[in-house]
């Protein structure tokens, strides 16, 4: 643990686009949506549906595993929970890519904090974000406030580059969407039992995702 | 094998198990609706059990349809119990959702050791020229010992994004658990996704019932558990 470092120092850091955590390699599926004809008008919805399907399951994941490192729990039944409602492999597989990327940097920022050393390979990353939580310090609201947050910004700073947009309404756009990840935060934060976590899912998202997987036509990974 | 199937109030119609062939090698049971369904207020329960290496297999004379509701709703509840070495294969018929009609409908799942299941559905969200019905659908599949393999919720509704299903009208899906499709399999017409334990499902978002229900990755699912 780091305690006397104020929370809301550590949630920029994890926040800041320039943590190198690979993170401009991503477009949370928005490069496929654009592919198969998502408008600019639509981002919009975009993000308010993520954030009440894949990125709640996410955050949900997250704040349940942090109840468990917390607790000394086993991370397994977390993972599998995660696994079982992440039914594409595509998106499991960026999950656990984006675990690595940021498991190299908490490594590097974190060396001697238990719950990082005790991060198994291979596993998601919202099971990275809930061990670097547990060394920060942060409350179960916070950490999901950040999968929430990181989920919109992604989307909105792939849109710059796919779509021909105004940044400052790109901004006002995920200025909107703060409430949402708000919302999602709150509800999602008390939970604790891997069973609790949601399972809401989203077709086409994943139809995009996987068929994103499968080409090499593309500027993000996923 | 037990099918039991009831609705909420005795002067409802249920849907009866009809045996419609029996050997050594499983049975086939036909579910027969003994009237109109689905209406507000019912309620249907179906609870399959296919005991130690046993094969069952469901087929329906027709699809279901959910009519208008009036403010009411209706709830269709599946649950499917594998035995170790047990084999289910379900064809499932369209199952239309018509605009004005808010069904719950959830399917659970368990698997013994061994067992397999492939499964078919249709969801249509409203007849033909109708907005969408109200569904709240929810699939949740257990291993042996209780170790989740699928969980997924979907609510559909006439003010969902469009986002959520791309526009379609339909979702077809064919699922195999206890085993994996051939490779190939559902490339290029629907999204195979393939499960993190052993399954598979394929679906199909399409304009229409037909489009999406693939005859060629259900003889595949039906081999993939033969």
């Amino acid at each position: 643990m780091t305690p006397t470092l104020p929370a809301d120092l550590v949630l920029m850091l994890l926040a800041d686009a320039r943590l190198p955590t690979a993170g401009h390699t991503q477009s949370a599926g928005l490069e496929p949506a654009v592919t198969h004809g998502l408008q600019s008008a639509e981002v919009a919805d975009y993000i308010a549906l993520r954030l009440r399907t894949v990125t709640r399951v996410e955050a949900a994941t997250a704040v349940v595993a942090l109840h468990h490192v917390r607790q000394g729990l086993p991370l397994d039944d977390v993972e599998t929970a995660w696994a079982a409602r992440t039914p594409s492999a595509a998106l499991r597989a960026t999950s656990r890519s984006m675990a690595r990327a940021m498991l190299r940097v908490v490594r590097r920022l974190w060396p001697d904090d238990p719950s990082v050393r005790a991060l198994a390979p291979g596993v998601s990353r919202a099971v990275v974000l809930a061990a670097v939580a547990d060394a920060c310090g942060l409350a179960p609201v916070a950490l999901a406030r950040l999968v929430g947050y990181d989920d919109v910004q992604t989307v909105a700073s792939a849109a710059l580059k796919l779509l021909p947009l105004d940044p400052a309404d790109v901004s006002a756009w995920v200025l909107d969407a703060l409430p949402l990840v708000d919302r999602l935060a709150l509800e999602v934060a008390p939970l604790t039992l891997p069973g609790s976590i949601p399972a809401s899912g989203a077709p086409q998202i994943e139809a995009w995702a996987e068929s994103h997987a499968a080409t090499t036509r593309r500027l993000f990974s996923a | 094998m037990v099918a039991m199937c009831t609705a909420d109030s005795t002067d409802r119609p249920v849907i009866r198990p009809m045996l419609m062939a029996s050997d050594d090698a499983g049975a086939v049971v036909s579910l027969m609706p003994e009237g109109a369904l689905l209406l507000a207020g019912d309620a249907i329960a179906i609870d399959v059990f296919v005991g130690p290496g046993a094969r069952l297999e469901l087929v329906e004379p027709a699809g279901t349809v959910a009519y208008p509701m009036e403010g009411g709703r209706a709830s269709w509840e599946v649950t499917i119990t594998l035995a170790p070495a047990a084999t289910l294969v379900w064809a499932g018929e369209p199952f239309v959702v018509a605009e004005g009609a808010s069904v719950d409908r959830s399917t659970r799942i368990g698997l013994g050791v061994g067992a397999a299941l492939a499964l078919r559905e249709t969801v249509v969200l409203g007849r033909h020229g109708e907005r969408p019905g109200m569904l709240r659908q929810s699939l949740d599949v257990t291993g042996p010992n209780g170790v989740p393999l699928l969980k997924e919720e979907l609510d559909v509704g006439p003010t969902s994004s469009r986002l959520l299903l791309g526009g379609a009208r339909a979702l077809g899906s064919v699922l195999v658990l206890g085993h994996r499709l051939a490779a190939g399999v559902g490339d290029g017409s629907g999204t195979r996704l393939e499960l993190e334990g052993a399954g598979t499902l394929v679906r199909h978002l399409a304009s229409d019932a037909h489009p999406a229900t693939s005859a060629a990755v259900w003889a595949a699912a039906r081999r993939a558990v033969s």
